[in-house]
């Protein structure tokens, strides 16, 4: 079946009623793929339609951690980061969850991209950190 | 300072008395690096030692949830799923977060290897399932021509 603008727009829009976060990802397969959004729109909500907030708090919860260990992309992480937060976790416990993630799973800098995730949500102004701030020869050994 | 048989023994009981489990890694280490050993067992008390039984139980699951994620052995993510249903996860909830930690983290073979902690845990009477153990190969589904 061949789909409306509107109607793209409308499966698009039930990514973020559903899900409380929407990705480049999802606006991009509404274009190209919409039957393949609307099953993901239709087991998100099998998946989680009926979960109470303290068990999407964990769901998400333990996504976010699995995602730090696994090295996955740092706005990637910050959805799940995001939700958690809205379920009721506060951002003390989960800057400590992610610190715990990156050292368990060990991925090449998953700590800095779970504390870039952690930023995204909570600090927003505060600039990336993956960036150098500075560089200089002052610590080069004299001889 | 050089260690005395005893005192080895004595922090590998320590591992198992604090944590719920051991493994080699941990004998071999009172072998060649006692202090090293020491200081994994002060550290894990620091960390474990106050904690509820249900915040216990939420760290091991979290913990194997991330071991699974990123395709750790089986063993090792064993001893965590042991400890998260000592601490009262049924085995039934892990199997199910086990698979969610293996779609997420993508490792690879991560789904075999979180159904074989599993099994190692719940179901030691029946085959290993890692690394990949070929049960049968058949031409059935070859298609015609």
């Amino acid at each position: 079946m061949a789909w409306t603008a509107e109607e793209k727009q409308r499966e698009l829009k039930r990514v973020t009623e559903i899900s409380g976060f929407a990705v480049g990802y999802h606006a991009l397969l509404a274009e190209m793929d919409p039957d393949a959004l609307k099953a993901r729109n239709d087991r998100w909500e099998a998946d989680h339609g009926k979960l109470t907030r303290e068990e999407r708090m964990r769901e998400e919860l333990h996504r976010m951690m699995v995602y730090v260990g696994a090295g996955k992309a740092a706005g990637h992480i910050a959805i799940h980061v995001h939700m958690a937060h809205e379920c009721g976790a506060s951002k003390e416990h989960l800057y400590e969850r992610i610190v715990k993630a990156a050292q368990w799973g060990g991925a090449p800098e998953a700590y800095q991209t779970g504390l870039e995730a952690w930023r995204i949500v909570f600090l927003p102004d505060f600039p990336t950190v993956f960036r150098i701030v500075e560089l200089t020869s002052d610590s080069v050994p004299g001889g | 300072m050089p260690r005395t048989e005893e005192e080895k023994q004595a922090e590998k009981e320590r591992v198992t008395r604090i944590s719920g489990f051991r493994v080699t890694a941990h004998d071999v280490l009172a072998e060649v690096d006692f202090d090293g050993l020491r200081a994994r067992n002060e550290q894990w008390e620091a960390e474990h030692g106050h904690m509820t039984r249900e915040e216990r139980m939420e760290d091991e699951l979290q913990r194997a949830m991330v071991y699974v994620g990123t395709g750790k052995a089986p063993a090792h993510i064993a001893i965590h799923v042991h400890m998260a249903h000592e601490c009262g996860a049924s085995k039934e909830y892990l199997l199910e977060r086990l698979k969610k930690a293996s779609q997420w983290g993508g490792a690879p073979e991560s789904n075999q290897g979180a159904l074989e902690a599993w099994r190692i845990v719940f179901r030691p009477d029946l085959p290993s399932v890692s690394p990949t153990q070929i049960v049968e190969l058949t031409s059935d589904s070859v298609p015609a021509s």
